[in-house]
């Protein structure tokens, strides 16, 4: 159970955040930290060093003007006021025998002709060092130098001092970085908190969505550029879905009514057969007329599965080349009869020769819907032209036509699935053929434009790219 | 001509049988997969129709183990799924023909007898006739009782198709798609239309009507009605 809950705690973003902020902060000042006392502790040591290094020169001149009688008194009255614990001087000769001294009863053996043999060796005149001093456990700095022919000077100069101050930084930090652990720790949790506050919204919003909401939105206002936009895309989302749950819904209903109606003929003859014996060409029509009304159902369920296969792209496009124009001529000259009967005048303006290289069937069915559409909307004695030319790399074809035209209020919709002008559906077909023809248009780079006055005519325009 | 069926739905099963029949073939019928493929082991077919969705083995297996068998019948499949895909992965696996659900009975039964021609290998005829009706497939002339008519384009290979297919009831949708290559059908009367112009030529001034219709199913070419 406590396991549990730790996991998730660490999956929290809001856990993860404060961590990461505390440890960064952490760590940043530990090294800012460190700089600075090395820095101090460095500095410290040369002026230290600076300060030996003085004192020797200065017993070296005197030992040249003077000799070492008065060296010894000089040095005598100068270590006088000194603590023997923190400070020593001595001098030797080169065979080792000590010259002078202060009280180095707690220094221990500091080295004499050993180190005179390395500076011999090295060539140098000086030489300094840290010590330990034993009894003490202190570090000491110690300077070994020839000040005379035969003289050697040694002084040495604990650090207690020195570390005591360190310790003191070393003792405030500890102190400050606990501090600061708490306040990094505290400053990260509510800067964490603050951004994932907003984006618990968008998730408590979520949630009441998923519960049925669906016309609740994110309060986008006032928030993080980054929450702000994701709220904002979220609402944007939620549109878009509630406007295809609407358009559904009214799909769903007209779906319904389409679906209902040739079945309510279908049931309605069979019972009317079945109710009273009837002569065997009434039965003959009723299977007949089952047939058609089957008929219709399936191509209906068939272009409604047509379109969604186009719109979804699955299946491809399977291109090839073929002549745009003889395609076109032959849905005219499928069409003759028709036209020919309603004394329609169907025109054709259409080059010598176009090729194009593109989904056939698809575009066959394009020609068709839209032909099929101006002459079953164009009245007896009118006009059909269609006309077609590549111009700047597209292809364009047009139907123009001169029957009853389209309203305003229609016009915005007839691409739609199902939707028809006729609000009583009394004309024949169901509404999917334009929307056939903007989604197979579409499939295959293609766009489709339609320019419409009611009682004047239509165009549909059509433009390819090749 | 013996044909097996393997077909699952009762009713679907029941008319096409009695079609079949009613067509001259000798029809065995299998409802599950695992008798479709152990008739088809058994058994000489000079054709096979096969549903996808079956009991107890699908029908793509049972297509795939017959042809591991080494029997070359000709199998053509019956099912609902329509996609492109399930098309071609049906052709794939050794079947001959793809038909889907819904389909009209006349399509089922044309195809049946395309495949059965193709596994024949009848060679292809010059001249066909029926009654007094002569289209000689050479020189794309038509002529009746001894007179030429002159046909359209469009008309010649209306009434080719009709003739190829006499005394079968072709559909509108068949028309649509082997005359004139549209793999769909129209709403308004195209086909009607075309057929109309055609009998206008063909049997107007004739006693023997050969072009007939036969309601809510399509056209037919026959001597008698």
């Amino acid at each position: 159970m406590f396991l549990e809950k730790l996991h998730n705690l660490k999956k929290s973003l809001l856990f993860r955040l404060t961590i990461l902020y505390a440890v960064a902060f952490t760590v940043l000042s530990t090294i800012g930290f460190l700089i600075f006392y090395y820095r101090i502790y460095s500095v410290t040591m040369e002026h230290l060093d600076v300060e030996l290094l003085d004192e020797t020169e200065k017993y070296t001149d005197l030992m040249k003007e003077t000799g070492l009688e008065v060296v010894i008194a000089k040095i005598t009255k100068e270590s006088e006021f000194e603590n023997p614990e923190e400070d020593f001087y001595r001098l030797f000769n080169f065979k080792g025998d000590i010259l002078f001294s202060t009280d180095m009863s707690t220094w221990g053996d500091v080295g004499k002709q050993g180190i005179l043999s390395k500076m011999q060796n090295d060539g140098l005149t000086n030489l300094i060092q840290n010590i330990t001093i034993p009894e003490l456990d202190d570090k000491a700095r110690m300077i070994t130098a020839i000040i005379g022919p035969d003289t050697v000077f040694q002084i040495g100069e604990s650090l207690e001092e020195v570390d005591e101050y360190l310790d003191i930084f070393l003792q405030l930090f500890s102190i400050l970085i606990f501090v600061l652990i708490i306040v990094s720790t505290i400053i990260g949790w509510l800067l964490a908190r603050r951004a994932t506050i907003d984006m618990a919204e968008v998730t408590e919003t979520a949630e009441e969505i998923s519960n049925g909401a669906y016309d609740r939105r994110v309060q986008v206002k006032g928030r993080f550029r980054e929450i702000e936009r994701l709220g904002a895309t979220f609402n944007s989302m939620l549109d878009r879905i509630q406007s295809l749950l609407n358009s559904m819904k009214e799909i769903n209903d007209n779906i319904a009514h389409d679906l209902r109606s040739p079945l309510a003929r279908i049931r309605g003859i069979a019972e009317m057969n079945l109710l009273k014996e009837k002569s065997i060409d009434s039965y003959k029509d009723m299977a007949a007329s089952t047939i058609e009304e089957c008929d219709t159902l399936i191509g209906m369920i068939n272009t409604m599965l047509d379109i969604t296969e186009a719109e979804a792209g699955v299946n491809g496009v399977k291109v090839e080349e073929f002549e745009l124009v003889t395609l076109i001529r032959d849905a005219c000259e499928l069409f003759r009869p028709i036209t020919e009967e309603k004394k329609i005048n169907l025109k054709t303006d259409l080059p010598e020769s176009l090729t194009f290289k593109t989904d056939r069937k698809k575009m066959q069915r394009i020609v068709m819907n839209l032909l099929e559409n101006a002459i079953k909307y164009t009245p007896a004695d009118g006009t059909i032209a269609v006309a077609a030319a590549a111009q700047n790399g597209e292809i364009r074809i047009e139907f123009e036509d001169t029957g009853m035209g389209i309203s305003e209020s229609d016009l915005p919709h007839i691409f739609e699935r199902f939707y028809r002008c006729d609000r009583s559906r009394s004309q024949g077909g169901v509404g999917l053929g334009l929307s056939l023809v903007k989604a197979y248009a579409e499939s295959i780079n293609g766009t489709i434009r339609v320019e419409s006055a009611l009682n004047q005519g239509s165009t549909f325009a059509l433009r390819f790219f090749r | 001509m013996r044909l097996l069926l393997v077909e699952d739905d009762i009713k679907i099963a029941q008319f096409v049988v009695n079609g079949l029949r009613e067509a001259g073939f000798a029809v065995d019928h299998a409802a599950t997969g695992e008798d479709g493929l152990h008739l088809a082991l058994t058994e000489p077919y000079d054709v096979a129709v096969v549903d996808l969705m079956l009991p107890k083995l699908d029908g793509l297996t049972l297509i795939e183990e017959i042809r591991r068998n080494n029997i070359d019948t000709p199998v053509l499949i019956l099912s609902a799924k329509r996609s492109v895909d399930d098309r071609v992965k049906g052709l794939k696996t050794g079947s001959d023909d793809y038909l889907v659900k819904p389909f009209a009975f006349s399509e089922l039964l044309a195809r049946v007898q395309a495949l059965i021609r193709r596994s024949t290998r009848v060679t292809a005829p010059t001249e066909l006739k029926v009654a007094d009706l002569v289209l000689d497939l050479h020189a794309r002339k038509v002529f009746r009782a001894d007179g030429e008519i002159s046909l359209q384009p469009l008309e010649f290979s209306l009434l080719e198709y009709l003739m190829r297919n006499a005394g079968r009831v072709v559909s509108k949708t068949m028309i649509m798609e082997h005359v004139w290559d549209y793999n769909f059908s129209p709403q308004t009367n195209v086909v009607e239309a075309r057929v109309c112009y055609l009998r206008d030529k063909i049997d107007k001034h004739f006693d023997i009507k050969l072009i007939h219709t036969v309601r809510g199913v399509g056209y037919v070419l026959r001597e008698t009605s």
